[in-house]
């Protein structure tokens, strides 16, 4: 799971929906990749970020980036490099994501969140 | 504007104008036809269907543009001289250019003529035949025949070309009645479609496949409908073997993709829907899949991708599932230890359901002005309210139809976002059918349309049950009356003993 994908998603749970995000990251495995900078994509990228999801991941791996979204400029291209290294180049492999709301844990394998909920969950879903 | 003529490959004729409408859109390119050559464009008779478009475009330029992208055009000419006669041609050729233009035309210039032709085929004597023909005019008085021109020369390289049209229907009987062809073009060979990326990404070449993988031509059309470039973001919500996200990510784009299915995605470490994108070079265009339930999705709900592009479980190769309890089973939570690898109970997931909830999803998540490109199975008893809406989509076009059998198809359904979701507005619960589409869809139950001979007994099965039973029954007297005949001749053979003894 590369970050940008952490960053646009959110518990899977029908009551938490608008709450259900950032997902807090554990990790015990992670590889981090050597890709080239690609403009257009992070330019594109760059207003659907959630800024929230953004800090958490720079607090927990330790990346400092200007987190102070009134400072950006599209022009900036150190500031878009580093956004974008952040977003692509870092692999979780193993660990779990958290949501904020309702606690509920989902295990990432191989590289692979598993974003399933057990049939009882859906089932309390249905009920509530 | 100059005037071309665009040469489609044969097959999808349906799909024809809109992928040359949707890559023309790709590069913000004007296109111009008569709308009345659409119905022989999209035609199925073949009595009048024919591949061949007049368009008008500013340059050309834009026809590389387009055919560096289009898969179903065969190559883009830009025509000197047509007739319904090769000797029309020539004429033509004297009317209607300044001879002097004609000879100094190709000064330091090389070239090659190829002889092309629709509905019929030529051998190579008959093709320089008609080469020869064309030597009458001032038109070779310069320049040189290069078969194989080196880099240098191919700015420079001008490739001519006779094309005849006899059109499908006449087809073998063109030899034998000395038949004329319906119209013959001369022209330049401007350049040729995106054939090649179709070799490139065929199915046998690729490491990982799976039963529902998509051809490639089929993925590269559905990619160009949903404008994917450079730089997009591209989801396919049910990514299987990842054909579609496989092909968008050739374009340029970055895709996720997301599946119930762990094992679609992953079948052993060191061949899965990664590897494919490894062996392609494309591993940094592609950001990972997750393992998902399509029926409550894990994204935070907010415009972020520029299409979705993909082929949705309709339950007759891949059965459509959602995790959920089966019936008659009794509550009973997994237990805690278990939980991390725990698979879930997954239930049928209905092609209606599984629609809506596409459309919802995409009514979501992609951004406005962004494409959802869709297969959708029908039967011939197709109309139009059978397809999903939604009020946040309009929908550019579902005439593009792949026929598989006479009892069913698909079509590909291009849906363009034009509002912004709102939830209070355009909750599920809030909308009528009407606003939903699908009243009474004929892909509400397609199993038992396309497995007709299994599901229910009808006269056909019933009467071979008949004769497979009078077989049997045939079979079985026949192997009394040997076993009889065997006992007869033992006993004939002790008969025979006997005497002798």
């Amino acid at each position: 799971m590369k970050i940008l994908t952490h960053n646009m998603m959110a518990c899977t749970k029908k009551q938490c929906m608008g709450k259900g995000f950032p997902l807090k990251v554990e990790c015990t495995e992670q590889i981090v990749l050597e890709q080239e900078f690609n403009y257009e994509f992070t330019k594109n990228i760059y207003p659907k970020l959630d800024w929230a999801g953004i800090a958490e991941i720079s607090k927990k791996f330790n990346i400092p980036i200007q987190l102070d979204t009134t400072k950006h400029s599209l022009e900036d291209e150190e500031f878009l490099k580093t956004l974008h290294s952040l977003l692509c180049n870092l692999k979780v492999i193993t660990g779990s994501l958290t949501c904020p709301n309702c606690q509920r844990v989902y295990p990432i394998d191989k590289g692979i969140p598993n974003m399933l909920l057990r049939e009882d969950e859906i089932y309390q879903d249905i009920k509530e | 504007m100059p005037k071309y003529l665009i040469n489609f490959v044969q097959q999808y004729p349906s799909f024809r104008i809109h992928e040359l409408e949707s890559v023309a859109r790709i590069f913000n390119i004007d296109v111009q036809y008569n709308k009345d050559d659409l119905e022989f464009i999209e035609s199925l008779d073949p009595e009048i269907e024919t591949p061949f478009l007049y368009i008008t475009v500013n340059s050309e330029d834009d026809i590389k543009k387009i055919c560096s992208r289009s898969v179903l055009i065969k190559s883009i000419y830009s025509v000197w001289a047509e007739s319904t006669l090769l000797e029309g041609i020539l004429d033509e050729l004297h009317n209607k250019f300044d001879k002097k233009f004609l000879s100094n035309y190709m000064v330091d210039k090389t070239f090659k003529i190829d002889v092309e032709s629709y509905g019929s085929k030529y051998n190579q004597k008959e093709k320089l035949e008609m080469m020869f023909k064309l030597k009458d005019t001032p038109l070779w008085d310069n320049g040189k025949c290069v078969m194989h021109p080196t880099e240098e020369q191919i700015d420079k390289h001008i490739l001519w070309c006779i094309l005849t049209d006899f059109g499908v229907e006449r087809q073998g009987l063109v030899k034998d009645f000395a038949m004329l062809p319906r119209k013959v073009y001369f022209g330049q060979k401007i350049a040729k479609g995106n054939r090649d990326d179709i070799i490139k990404y065929n199915l046998s070449d690729r490491k990982y496949l799976g039963t529902t993988s998509m051809d490639p031509e089929l993925s590269l059309i559905s990619a160009n409908m949903g404008l994917v470039k450079k730089g997009h973001f591209v989801l396919d919500p049910f990514v299987g073997t990842g054909s579609f996200i496989l092909v968008a990510s050739h374009f340029g784009a970055q895709t996720v993709g997301c599946d119930i299915d762990i094992k679609a995605m992953r079948k052993e470490e060191d061949c899965n829907l990664e590897t494919n994108f490894r062996d392609h070079g494309l591993t940094s265009q592609f950001l990972g899949t997750i393992l998902c339930d399509n029926s409550c999705p894990p994204w935070r709900w907010n415009s972020m991708f520029d299409s979705i592009v993909t082929d949705p479980p309709y339950g007759i190769r891949a059965g459509a599932k959602r995790v959920g309890y089966k019936e008659n089973r009794k509550y009973v939570p997994v237990p805690e230890g278990l939980r991390r690898d725990h698979i879930p109970q997954c239930i049928d997931y209905s092609v209606p359901d599984v629609m809506a909830d596409l459309l919802e999803l995409a009514a979501k998540t992609l951004v406005v002005g962004g494409r959802l490109v869709y297969w959708l199975p029908t039967t011939p008893d197709y109309k139009e309210t059978d397809l999903p809406r939604h009020p946040c989509l309009r929908l550019i076009t579902a005439s593009c139809l792949q026929i598989l059998t006479n009892r069913w198809g698909r079509r590909l359904v291009t849906m363009e976002k034009i509002l912004e979701y709102n939830h209070s507005i355009h909750n599920k619960s809030l909308l009528v059918q009407e606003d939903l589409g699908q009243v009474d869809p004929q892909h509400k139950d397609l199993r038992a349309v396309v497995f007709w001979r299994k599901m229910g007994s009808n006269e056909k099965s019933k009467k071979k049950e008949q004769k497979k039973q009078s077989v049997e029954k045939h079979l079985k007297e026949k192997t009394k009356n040997n076993n009889a005949d065997v006992k007869n001749s033992n006993n004939n053979n002790e008969n025979n003993t006997e005497n002798q003894e």
